[in-house]
């Protein structure tokens, strides 16, 4: 571009590149020295965004702030497939407790264990679990990350006086354990711009950073106290940051996003050490929390359509589903595969996954619940046999 | 969904980078081999159906051209015309024609039902339909005097930025483009590049942000919206179908020029119309004129009298509206432009702009064949005649009182419209503007750039002219 020719022959073509990339320049470097980080705010997460903070805080969706854990079930729900008891739960039986079954067992985890709103309550995987002996308490929320099981269960869930606990792993499970704003990790999800709480995990020891989502959403996008706060706890900030700067212009949000994808792409190449420390510290923290009131867990690893079918583009990258469960299998939890068990089926993928890849079909949810029953009656008859 | 923009960008990145080093017929085998393949990514059939229909036509010219006998030239241009239209209109009318047959008959008391037929619509098919029969037509009208090499017509029917949805180029004129080895000329690169960067921009900016802030959800229901709401999406669907077709041709004129070559012009600023013949001379330019050299001349255009001129014109506009789709509410829009050229025709006496007060007529003018122009659009976007009728009335006086989704992007989309047809004017009116105020012109490009990255809506709408 610096020949003459160029310049002479071409000076349209020559100016207009060069004054794009001056725009491109000032864009991400005068911009965010002169615009608030409150109105960049606004701009990432646009009108859907804002209007669903607000829906939320004022308890209009289908989750509703927690102090505990971010946000929980709202109670006595029933919109389409979706239908939560007074409890938050999404049950099968006709009222808790009331067909006073032998054995009661909670279900916790995100949508992938509650079932998503494309089932209906007697089509998820608690439901095909309950039978004449078991009782399943579906607490499984949208969105739910180890951590926030962890606390939900800690500060009241226990009180279910639940035998067994089945909490639900994702095959990509850490990045939520470090994100508190999850419009920060997940731009797209314009539903659910909710705050949650975190563990940091430093010398071995977990230290949790505590959010009040009714507290801190308030005001948003005018929130400069929470966008401090989220820069100093938030591992996804920088998203954020990097947006106030390549959001704008096509050039640097090109290379950001080819940035993005080589850095996501080279965390399947990395050495794994440490990388799931934090999530094996909660999972830990899990057992000995169920083990105090007298509980057992069972995780239950949930692949999504990329695990199982590993075709295309993914049969030459690391299968991250099978290094998760051989370093949890490591350290000795009760751990059920999941995509064993959905291969085995024989079932075709497109029975047991929806349209989105990631929730599953009623089909799905029988072949883990068969799966998990298996396994937990085990436990249930080892129990009550005695030594 | 086929995203055209992408694709055309995608096909000169594939082609660029070789082409210059290759010789003449390496070129077109290259351009021909890439444009099938990518043609081919939407459906492998359609590269078929493209081929067949280029070898029929070819073959037909090429014997029109070495026919002895008036006759058999003759039969050999019906030989193609009833190939290639028949293809045309079994794939593209069949339904149309079954149904309106079922129709008829049903309402004179005889009940006869028919499935629809399910046939293969490959993409841009009328378009290159078309194209491929200027080949025999242009040599049987003696437009064109040579045959045209094998591999250089195929490069021509292939050549896939005018593919999709036009320019109708001529054979023999893209043609000689193609005779020669295509050098690289920095002047092309430049003109290519800001030609796609406006077509992106009308197609982008304009016609999808007008589409989804106005024109759709109105046009969806009239009834709801007030009277002003329904008057700013007539005339914001005008703007939109103006901005998405040339923004198109725009694209596959820039795509074409980077390559070298050059496709005919399709638009230039047909709101600046002052009466109908002259919209016709600025609207889907090609079109226009393949309708008038091919149906409205061999019907005797104007020179057998006024009145057979007016019928020659209403006839032309008919067909020209049955092709841009098989519905009643096409033929109508292709009526009521067949009607105001024939008015056109009858008042040119009075529209000649000489004598007093020149100005306010050319207003005047302008306005009413505006207007007019707009109103026609309405059976051209209503998906039936009883839909037109429904949004004709809510044109004046709806039952609602819902106002337009988002003012603040239609004026936006509106004032980017003004500027397309302001530049134009001024390229009319002051010449050699486009040479001066070369950084003028450069700050816009790079805020086109920075525009079309920022306005892109979260769902493009499609191409309007695919569909025909």
């Amino acid at each position: 571009m610096d020949n003459p020719g160029v310049r002479r022959k071409a000076p349209l073509l020559f100016r207009a590149i060069c004054i794009w990339l001056a725009l491109e320049l000032a864009i991400a470097f005068i911009g965010p020295l002169c615009i608030p980080k409150s109105q960049y705010l606004s701009w990432y997460l646009g009108s859907k965004t804002l209007m669903a903070t607000r829906k939320f805080l004022v308890g209009n969706a289908v989750l509703v702030p927690d102090k505990v854990a971010g946000w929980r079930n709202k109670p006595n729900v029933a919109i389409r497939n979706w239908v939560t008891d007074a409890q938050g739960c999404r049950f099968a039986h006709q009222q808790l407790g009331l067909a006073k079954k032998p054995m009661r067992i909670m279900m916790l985890g995100s949508s992938m264990v509650n079932g998503g709103t494309g089932v209906r309550n007697d089509q998820t995987i608690s439901a095909y679990l309950e039978d004449d002996q078991v009782e399943v308490l579906n607490f499984g929320t949208m969105m739910y990350s180890m951590d926030q099981c962890l606390l939900r269960y800690r500060a009241e869930l226990y009180k279910y006086g639940a035998r067994e606990l089945i909490v639900g792993i994702e095959s990509g499970p850490t990045d939520g354990l470090k994100n508190l704003y999850v419009p920060f990790r997940m731009r797209d999800e314009a539903n659910m711009p909710y705050l949650k709480p975190r563990f940091e995990f430093s010398g071995g020891s977990l230290k949790l950073v505590p959010v009040d989502p009714e507290l801190q959403l308030t005001g948003v996008p005018q929130c400069r106290e929470l966008l401090e706060f989220l820069g100093k706890h938030d591992d996804f900030y920088p998203h954020f940051s990097d947006y106030c700067r390549t959001g704008f212009s096509p050039l640097a949000a090109s290379c950001q996003f080819l940035t993005y994808k080589a850095l996501s792409l080279s965390g399947y190449f990395l050495p794994e050490k440490g990388r799931n420390d934090l999530l094996l510290a909660l999972m830990d923290q899990m057992v000995k929390e169920a083990r105090k009131h007298g509980a057992g867990v069972v995780f239950v690893m949930l692949p999504v359509q990329a695990d199982l079918d590993r075709r295309g583009v993914h049969r030459f990258l690391p299968d991250v589903y099978a290094r998760t469960l051989r370093t949890i299998r490591a350290r000795n939890f009760v751990v059920v595969d999941g995509r064993r068990a959905l291969l085995s089926s024989n079932e075709p993928a497109s029975q047991l996954l929806s349209e989105d890849g990631i929730h599953y079909r009623p089909a799905a949810n029988k072949v883990i619940a068969n799966a998990l029953r298996t396994i937990v009656k085990t436990r249930y008859l080892k129990e009550t046999e005695g030594p | 969904m086929v995203n055209i923009p992408v694709i055309c960008l995608i096909f000169v990145l594939l082609v660029f980078p070789f082409y210059w080093r290759l010789t003449r017929l390496g070129q077109n085998l290259w351009l021909i081999a890439t444009s099938l393949a990518l043609y081919g990514w939407i459906d492998w059939r359609f590269p078929c159906l493209l081929l067949f229909s280029a070898l029929v036509s070819f073959s037909c010219g090429n014997k029109i051209a070495a026919a002895s006998s008036p006759k058999q030239r003759k039969a050999w241009l019906l030989g193609a015309l009833s190939i290639n239209l028949g293809l045309l209109g079994y794939l593209k009318y069949v339904n149309f024609f079954v149904g309106s047959f079922v129709a008829l008959t049903n309402s004179v008391g005889w009940h006869v039902s028919a499935a629809s037929v399910h046939v293969l619509l490959p993409v841009g098919i009328s378009f290159f339909t078309f194209q491929s029969l200027t080949y025999p037509l242009d040599l049987y009208l003696g437009r064109a005097k040579e045959r045209v090499p094998f591999i250089t017509f195929i490069t021509y029917v292939t050549f896939l930025p005018k593919l999709f949805a036009g320019p109708i180029a001529r054979a023999g004129e893209f043609s000689e483009a193609l005779s020669h080895k295509r050098q690289f000329r920095i002047e092309d690169l430049q003109e290519g590049c800001t030609r796609f960067l406006t077509g992106y921009f009308k197609k982008i900016i304009i016609a999808d942000n007008l589409a989804a802030y106005l024109v759709n959800p109105v046009i969806a229901d009239p009834n709801s919206y007030s009277t002003g709401a329904v008057w700013a999406a007539m005339f914001g669907y005008a703007v939109q179908v103006y901005a998405d077709f040339s923004g198109y041709s725009s694209m596959a004129i820039g795509s074409a020029k980077v390559l070298g070559l050059t496709i005919p012009e399709n638009f230039n600023f047909p709101f600046l119309a002052v009466n109908f013949s002259d919209f016709w001379r600025r609207w889907h330019i090609t079109m226009s004129t393949f309708f008038r050299d091919y149906v409205y001349f061999p019907l005797g255009g104007s020179r057998k009298g006024r009145a057979r001129a007016s019928i020659n014109v209403i006839a032309t506009m008919v067909v020209c509206g049955l092709w841009h789709g098989a519905a009643w509410t096409f033929v109508t829009f292709g009526l009521i432009h067949g009607l105001y050229l024939a008015m056109n025709q009858w008042t040119k006496h009075i529209s000649d702009f000489k004598g007093r007060y020149r100005q306010l007529r050319v207003i005047l003018s302008w306005s009413c064949t505006q207007v007019l122009i707009c109103l026609s659009m309405v059976p051209f976007f209503s998906v039936s005649l009883a839909a037109a009728v429904v949004y004709l009335r809510a044109l004046f006086g709806s039952p609602g009182s819902l106002s337009i989704p988002s003012q603040t992007a239609a004026l936006f989309c509106f004032l980017a419209f003004f500027f397309d047809h302001f530049y134009g004017w001024l390229l009319a009116h002051r010449p050699g503007f486009e040479k001066r105020y070369i950084t003028v012109q450069a700050t816009a490009y790079a805020s086109i750039i920075i525009l079309s990255y920022l306005f892109t809506p979260d769902k493009p709408n499609p191409f309007i002219y695919f569909q025909f």
